[in-house]
């Protein structure tokens, strides 16, 4: 019954696998597809005029510029910390315990689970650095695992990320002055991210996504795909090169390479912020930029030397265009959805077919829908951020702060079958997207349904 | 420089752990510590601008389609030596009044490619002359009409008055600087060139046939072999439609009104989609691209947090009376000395502009700031230079063309404004 099962799972995913790889193009293709969809539909359900419809897009365009500038930040800092000696050291301690496949998956499920919680840009980087070195440990011990799953139980580690500390679209709307606030005012994370609605369906999410994932490991040999030791060390040897010292002065030499400089930066930002949270509620006044602060902070730490720090930094500059260039193509969808009365309309009319009990699972699934074309969980809060409030305020008996709960798990939840956060786990592991997107297309279906149910209590119940 | 100069996060950590000292003075250390902390939180927009400022520029320069351009230029220009550094000084004067990125990476492509074909000549042309011909566009484009200062002035950004961007290009004084940085930037080259006989290196710089071909970077593959998905990221039809409606955009906004930072920002977006031969080779260079913008995507948290401390502690009140006697050098040599630290010049701006500003008119205030700020990026060459992968040069030579233009532009600078 157990292998028949697996192999349900497999044939999903590798089919599964296939239509995502051939019809879905990149983000920005559908950034692109999306604007000129709103423009058309601005056109034919408004009274806006071409020209009027082309000035909302250009005057939107920069809207977001702040938030994308935070977003930013929070993958930079993320991916610093994540890529800094320490936490890779840490997670080569902690792969070499599991003793069997199961306990391998298991095990990069839950670390994948824990970071995600922790920090969405710190996922992406630490669970499939976690990954690989398992994969390393595995073949030292000479256990097969499939390296695939293993891969994929790190990018699962992306499915509670905006139910944990850095859900962006929660954090946003808990600092002052965020772009919806003449709507919905400041929510604090008390309120969404600590709401005892979003900790128990994280908590059901986490246990039926580490339960799930060993359960597809193969148990046939021939069906195992282990990826060679040496291929795997080399990418490690290449992460861990540093800029070459040659040619420097000693006075370079001696700033790059002293901790002084990084140990009392980051003492100084950790006894302000340690200040913060002993003299004011840590629940009113976490928020977005002082987790990015938080981030730069442990970044310097834990990477001591400038030089390193360097090394990483580079490459997660790199990391972080597509959110520098296309949130501000998200903004301009925003421009024209809020300033042509798109927005108000489509609010209108959700408001007319939803009640107060089926509004959050409505939320849940236009999120999930929306994340497929906007991957970023920012970037699809400032496309439908407004009209979702616009229609939470028309709907009796609607609570701001479970629609953000709400919107939290449907952007979350499609991650799993849009492979655009991929892109740098599956980087590090040394695998295509084809090969893992299978197994979190199974992660897919059965988290739905959790949330799904969650959403429709969250009506019921709150 | 690259031997001493410890990169930009090393220096900006050191400025602000000085500037926190200093701050003690009147500050309790938890509120120092807070303003040096929390200081980014108030310009997070201003920072997201002077990146895209940074990067959006480099994805319409290095476009096949914009090589195309450049290799016509250089197919008609005589293949003499002092023709060559005179044609890439007037490509770095006109374009980099423009923008910094058009005038430096369009005049360093094109020296490089006569250099190479007056090779084929056998005749030597000397890549330090080229090199300087091209900063001359990294200064002009300081001053020019996207000038990182002025544009930050006409957003209101920051606290200063506002201005429009033509009240700026226009100024007598703007107008003056430019003319000195050109023509005597351009004669300076040529002179140095006849004076100094020195070997270079061997270059490594590669640059293929043409222009076009070193600046094209993302490959089709054909169309045959095109998945459903590839057939929308291959299909120049979306930027097409993008650029119309964006050109639409940009009429409606020049028509009613003075461009600011981000009308600026928004023509460089949709120029980069029409240069770009499609939106997947858009996005891809725009990811190459950010590599411009290293220095200031971290570092810029503590310049920040430097304009914070000293805001909170009240140091800009002390440097103004500091410099009473002398608004003008007092300005113009702190500009020049933080420059020579922080290579993004719209991070001195906001560090400096508190105390330049109230010496100084706002015109006067940018162009002293700006030019000062453009005159100590020569000596930042070499950044600029390890980002393109330009080599060949000699050290020696370096560092007197670099020596020279600093002293003909210091004494130049503030002999202008002085006049005005």
């Amino acid at each position: 019954m157990e292998k028949k099962v697996s192999r349900l799972f497999e044939v999903l995913g590798k089919e599964s696998s296939k239509i995502v790889q051939r019809y879905l193009p990149d983000a920005f293709i559908f950034a692109l597809l999306l604007t000129f969809a709103t423009m058309v539909l601005a056109f034919l359900f408004t009274d806006n005029g071409a020209l009027e419809i082309a000035s909302h897009w250009g005057d939107g365009f920069w809207y977001v510029l702040k938030f994308s500038m935070q977003s930013s930040l929070a993958l930079m800092t993320g991916w610093i910390l994540a890529d800094s000696p320490p936490i890779k050291k840490a997670l080569r301690i902690f792969a070499k315990i599991p003793k069997n496949q199961r306990q391998a998956v298991f095990l990069t499920a839950v670390i994948g689970q824990l970071l995600g919680l922790f920090h969405w840009g710190v996922v992406l980087i630490g669970s499939a650095i976690f990954a690989r070195s398992i994969g390393i440990e595995m073949e030292k011990k000479g256990v097969s695992v499939h390296y695939p799953l293993l891969v994929a139980a790190a990018y699962a580690g992306l499915l509670p990320w905006h139910q944990g500390l850095s859900a962006a679209a929660p954090l946003l709307v808990a600092t002052e002055g965020h772009f919806l606030v003449d709507l919905i005012g400041v929510i604090p994370v008390s309120q969404t991210i600590f709401h005892i609605a979003n900790v128990i369906s994280a908590i059901g999410l986490v246990v039926v996504t580490v339960t799930i994932l060993p359960m597809m490991s193969p148990s046939d040999e021939d069906e195992i795909k282990t990826v060679p030791e040496p291929k795997l060390e080399k990418q490690l040897e290449d992460s861990n090169k540093t800029k070459e010292r040659e040619k420097e002065s000693l006075f370079k030499n001696f700033i790059l390479d002293t901790r002084i400089f990084t140990l009392i930066t980051s003492l100084i930002i950790a006894i302000y912020l340690g200040y913060l949270f002993v003299t004011n509620p840590f629940m009113e006044v976490f928020n977005l930029n002082l987790f990015i602060a938080i981030m730069f902070c442990l970044g310097l730490l834990f990477h001591g030397k400038l030089r390193s720090y360097l090394y990483v930094l580079q490459k997660a500059v790199g990391g972080a265009s597509q959110i520098i260039i296309q949130f501000q193509f998200y903004g301009g969808i925003m421009g024209l959805i809020a300033w042509s009365g798109l927005g108000e309309l489509i609010a209108q009319t959700a408001a007319n077919l939803a009640t107060g009990t089926t509004w959050y699972f409505f939320a849940f699934l236009a999120a999930g829908l929306v994340n497929f074309f906007v991957p970023s969980g920012g970037g699809q809060w400032v496309v439908i951020g407004r009209v979702l409030s616009q229609a939470t305020k028309s709907i009796p008996g609607a609570d701001m702060n479970l629609l953000m709960i709400a919107f939290g798990m449907g952007d979350q939840w499609t991650n799993m079958i849009q492979p655009f956060w991929a892109i740098p786990v599956i980087s590090i592991a040394g695998l295509s997207i084809r090969d893992m997107m299978g197994y979190t297309v199974v992660l897919f279906v059965f988290s739905g349904i959790l949330m799904g149910i969650s959403t429709i209590l969250m009506g019921v119940l709150f | 420089m690259d031997k001493y100069f410890p990169e930009s996060i090393s220096l900006a950590i050191i400025l602000s752990l000085i500037t926190l000292l200093v701050s003690l003075v009147t500050l309790e250390p938890i509120n120092a510590f807070e303003s040096l902390s929390t200081g980014f939180f108030n310009h997070l927009r201003l920072q997201m601008a002077i990146i895209l400022w940074w990067v959006l520029p480099v994805i319409i320069i290095e476009s096949e389609r914009y090589g195309v351009l450049l290799d016509k230029i250089t197919r008609k220009t005589p293949k003499e030596e002092n023709t060559i550094y005179l044609t890439t000084s007037l490509i770095a004067i006109l374009l980099g009044w423009v923008n910094w990125a058009f005038g430096f990476l369009s005049a360093i492509l094109i020296g490089k490619k006569l250099q190479k074909d007056a090779e084929k000549q056998n005749k030597e042309i000397k890549t330090t002359p080229i090199f300087f011909s091209s900063l001359i566009a990294i200064v002009v484009g300081q001053i020019g009409l996207t000038g990182i200062g002025a544009l930050i002035a006409t957003q209101g950004f920051l606290e200063t008055k506002t201005i429009e961007i033509t009240t700026y290009i226009t100024n007598p004084g703007t107008i003056s600087l430019f003319l000195m940085t050109s023509i005597g930037g351009t004669a300076l080259v040529l002179v140095l060139n006849k004076l100094m006989n020195s070997k270079e290196p061997k270059k490594s710089f590669s640059l293929k046939d043409s222009i076009s071909q070193k600046l094209s970077h993302y490959e089709v593959p054909p169309r045959t072999e095109w998945a459903p998905a590839e057939k929308l990221e291959y299909s120049s039809v979306l930027s097409i439609i993008a650029v119309i409606i964006g050109a639409i955009s940009i009429i409606w906004i020049i028509s009613t009104r003075q461009p600011n930072m981000l009308d600026f920002l928004f023509i460089l977006v949709i120029l980069g989609l029409a240069a770009q031969k499609n939106p997947m080779a858009f996005m891809e260079k725009a990811r190459e691209s950010t590599k411009w913008a290293n220095h200031v995507a971290i570092p810029f948290l503590l310049y920040a947090g430097i304009f914070s401390l000293l805001t909170t502690a009240k140091i800009y009140p002390i440097l103004t009376s500091l410099f009473e006697q002398i608004p003008v050098i007092g300005s113009f040599f702190s500009s020049l000395l933080l420059g020579l630290l922080i290579p993004d010049s719209g991070s001195v701006w906001l560090i400096l502009h508190p105390t330049i500003t109230s010496l100084n008119s706002i015109v006067s205030s940018l162009n002293i700031t700006m030019i000062a700020s453009g005159i100590s990026k020569i000596w930042l060459g070499f950044l600029f230079a390890e980002i393109i992968g330009i080599d060949g040069m000699n050290k020696k030579s370096y560092i007197k063309y670099a020596a020279s233009f600093t002293v003909y532009l210091i004494i130049g600078s503030l002999f202008i404004f002085f006049v005005f």
